[in-house]
């Protein structure tokens, strides 16, 4: 059932089992497994079915960080430094931003579950084999094929990889989604199921709780057109993105000024994304032939594409110390084929001259990097000074990143850089340098970590069910659970984990 | 009294000189390398491995920037291939005994970084030869 929720008489008080806050990826995704269920579900959605401007605004925040005064901005984004990061690179509208989702799909490595004692503050309460089943689901709503489980590949339907070898270069394959638009390709669905009623219009200004903060008792909705209602229900989640998790929390601070379940003062800290860069080039070598793995190739057939990016496997990142990246050959998406090197170029006339055959025309490719940014206490999301037009404050985001982010960024491509040399394969070169361990970066916009999950309450906002440890009714789903990154892109791990969810509170709701 | 007989008109002289000097200029560096090896002799064998040394000088400037104590002609040879008398060896068992130090800086990780590039130490080295050669 769809329902306007300017058209809901002023003070109404709606009711259902569950309450969904946000039709984002999650949202959609934990939704759909509540159909024919028997359980009464509402899912509100702060736009309407289709882009609004006054409605995208309410996305405007307050960007900055050690990044920003390093240089480091995308100026696709805007030449203002944070311009467009928070309101740019997210969407309010049924759909949430997949309905600006890019589509690539990947499982995160096992190691990056894992407690790294060279990481601070990561490991997940859950492993990648707890996820491994709702990975497989998650397939399913992203529209891809099911995928290699490996972690590593030696090629993908007839196009090898570059051959692995014992310093740990490897490839793994990210699987395109169409890209799915969650809101349309799951709104009729959605509309049908008598069980779930979707409200668009409707933003969630407050959570209210008894004295105690301990659990939600209402969500307290107000429309941009000034209509104002109130949804009860037995169980809450939010799923809202990375940013809005934290500051729907933060902004829930009647009872419990620091903020609702914030009482550790965890909310909105960990703020992570992923600080793409493009970190130097690769002189190819060896026939184009060989990368075309590598290629972002769109070969027209729905969820069938494919890309290889370049890793270090989880044993060298262990004896190195290092975090997670990906290197991917090539930055321009549809890129026709690697331009070969020109003429002029005296490192591949020279190496050429003995490593090549007479008349080969080595390739000269830009490489982009996308490295795990490891958790910093001190990267958060809190209020700003600045009101929306509902009268709440706006969010701030402070991006910071670790030292060691920069480091193992400059290590992983060094050792890349050998074992490429090593297999023959070509010649990097490095454009990092130890004070500017981004050049040329953009963020991924994969806003994570300020709700994270831990099993220990001084560690985590969440548990590993995400549940909130301080509100027994309240839970929190998306890229703001993750404890960490990793290097992988976030909607598939965000559609697994709101499936897990899905499971558990079916499973509750029984009970 | 007549003049006598000039043996080239001026106009000839002047496009004569003209040609040396744009065919000089065109050639330039085999010019400056048939006066290298005047005066110093053949290149090094080594030097056979690049198409156009020169190409491979533009790197090694930057090699011996930074690694000034080899800029040495009589010792950096013995350092790209050690082990190796370069002269006694054919074009290509000298591109093969290259290619395996290569591959064994490598496997090694002796490697150095010319203006970003992470190359084995050895063409590194062979690119600082080109450059020391061509400052001769």
């Amino acid at each position: 059932m769809l329902i306007d929720a300017r058209t809901v008489e002023r003070g109404t008080t709606i009711k259902a089992a569950v309450c969904v806050v946000g039709s984002g990826a999650a949202g959609i995704s934990l939704a759909m497994q509540f159909r024919d269920k028997g359980v009464p579900v509402v899912l509100l959605e702060s736009g309407g079915l289709t882009e609004d401007a006054r409605c995208e605004a309410l996305n405007q925040g307050r960007v900055e960080g050690t990044l920003l005064d390093s240089g480091f901005w995308p100026p696709h984004y805007s030449a203002v430094p944070g311009e467009g990061y928070l309101a740019g690179s997210r969407r309010r509208y049924f759909g949430g931003t997949t309905n600006a989702w890019g589509g690539w799909c990947r499982p995160f490595d096992p190691i990056d579950f894992a407690e790294r004692e060279w990481v601070s503050d990561s490991g997940w309460p859950i492993t990648k084999a707890e996820l491994a089943p709702f990975y497989r689901r998650a397939a399913g709503l992203c529209q891809i094929k099911p995928f290699d489980e490996g972690t590593y590949h030696a090629g993908w339907e007839g196009r090898p990889a570059l051959p692995g070898d014992e310093m740990g270069l490897r490839t793994l394959v990210v699987y395109y989604s169409p890209p799915t638009r969650f809101g349309t390709t799951y709104r009729s669905a959605l509309v049908r199921s008598t069980d779930v009623r979707i409200f668009t219009w409707a933003n969630v200004v407050d959570l209210e709780t008894p004295p105690q903060a301990n659990r939600v008792r209402r969500a307290k909705v107000a429309c941009l057109s000034g209509n104002s209602f109130n949804v009860e229900a037995e169980r809450f989640v939010l799923a809202t993105g990375g940013v809005e998790n934290a500051r729907l929390l933060l902004l829930a601070n009647k009872v419990q000024p620091e903020g609702l379940g914030n009482g550790n003062g965890l909310v909105g800290r960990y703020f992570m994304d992923h600080a793409y860069t493009s970190p130097g080039y690769f002189l190819a070598l060896a026939d184009p032939a060989r990368y075309g793995l590598y290629f972002q190739q769109h070969e027209g057939s729905v969820g069938h594409d494919t890309l290889g990016v370049l890793c270090l496997d989880e044993g060298v990142q262990r004896r190195h110390r290092l975090q997670n990246v990906w290197i991917a050959l090539g930055s321009t998406p549809h890129l026709p084929e690697y331009p070969a090197a020109p003429e002029d170029h005296h490192l591949a006339r020279a190496v050429r001259s003995y490593t090549c055959a007479p008349g080969f025309r080595p390739r000269l490719i830009t490489l982009t990097a996308s490295p795990e940014c490891s958790p910093n206490r001190n990267s958060r999301v809190t209020l700003g000074d600045e009101v929306d037009a509902l009268g709440c404050r706006r969010a701030k985001v402070d991006w910071r990143v670790n030292e060691a982010d920069g480091v193992s960024v400059r290590q992983s491509l060094e050792l890349i850089a050998q074992a490429l040399g090593r297999l023959s394969m070509g010649r990097v070169r490095l454009l990092i340098a130890e004070d500017n361990p981004f050049p040329r970066g953009w963020g991924g916009t994969h806003h994570s970590g300020t709700t994270r999950m831990s099993r220990d309450p001084r560690k985590g906002v969440v548990n590993a069910d995400c549940r909130m440890h301080q509100v027994e009714n309240l839970y929190v789903v998306g890229s703001s659970v993750f404890p960490t990154l990793g290097a992988a892109n976030p909607t598939f791990t965000i559609v697994a984990l709101a499936l897990r969810l899905a499971d558990h509170l079916l499973e509750a709701v029984k009970r | 009294m007549s003049q006598p007989p000039r043996l080239v008109s001026r106009r000839v002289f002047l496009l004569s000189s003209l040609l040396v000097a744009c065919l000089g200029w065109l050639n330039w560096p085999r010019l400056q390398g048939l006066r290298r090896r005047l005066r110093h002799g053949p290149p090094h064998p080594l030097l056979g491995l690049l198409d156009d040394p020169g190409h491979g000088a533009a790197i090694g400037r930057e090699y011996l920037r930074a690694y000034a104590d080899e800029a040495r002609l009589d010792a950096l040879p013995g350092l790209i291939l050690p082990g190796h008398d370069a002269a006694g060896l054919s074009a290509a068992e000298l591109r093969a005994a290259f290619l395996a130090q290569v591959q064994a800086d490598f496997d090694a990780g002796r490697l150095a970084q010319v203006d970003g590039w992470a190359l084995a130490r050895s063409e590194a080295r062979l690119f600082g030869l080109c450059a020391l050669w061509q400052s001769l």
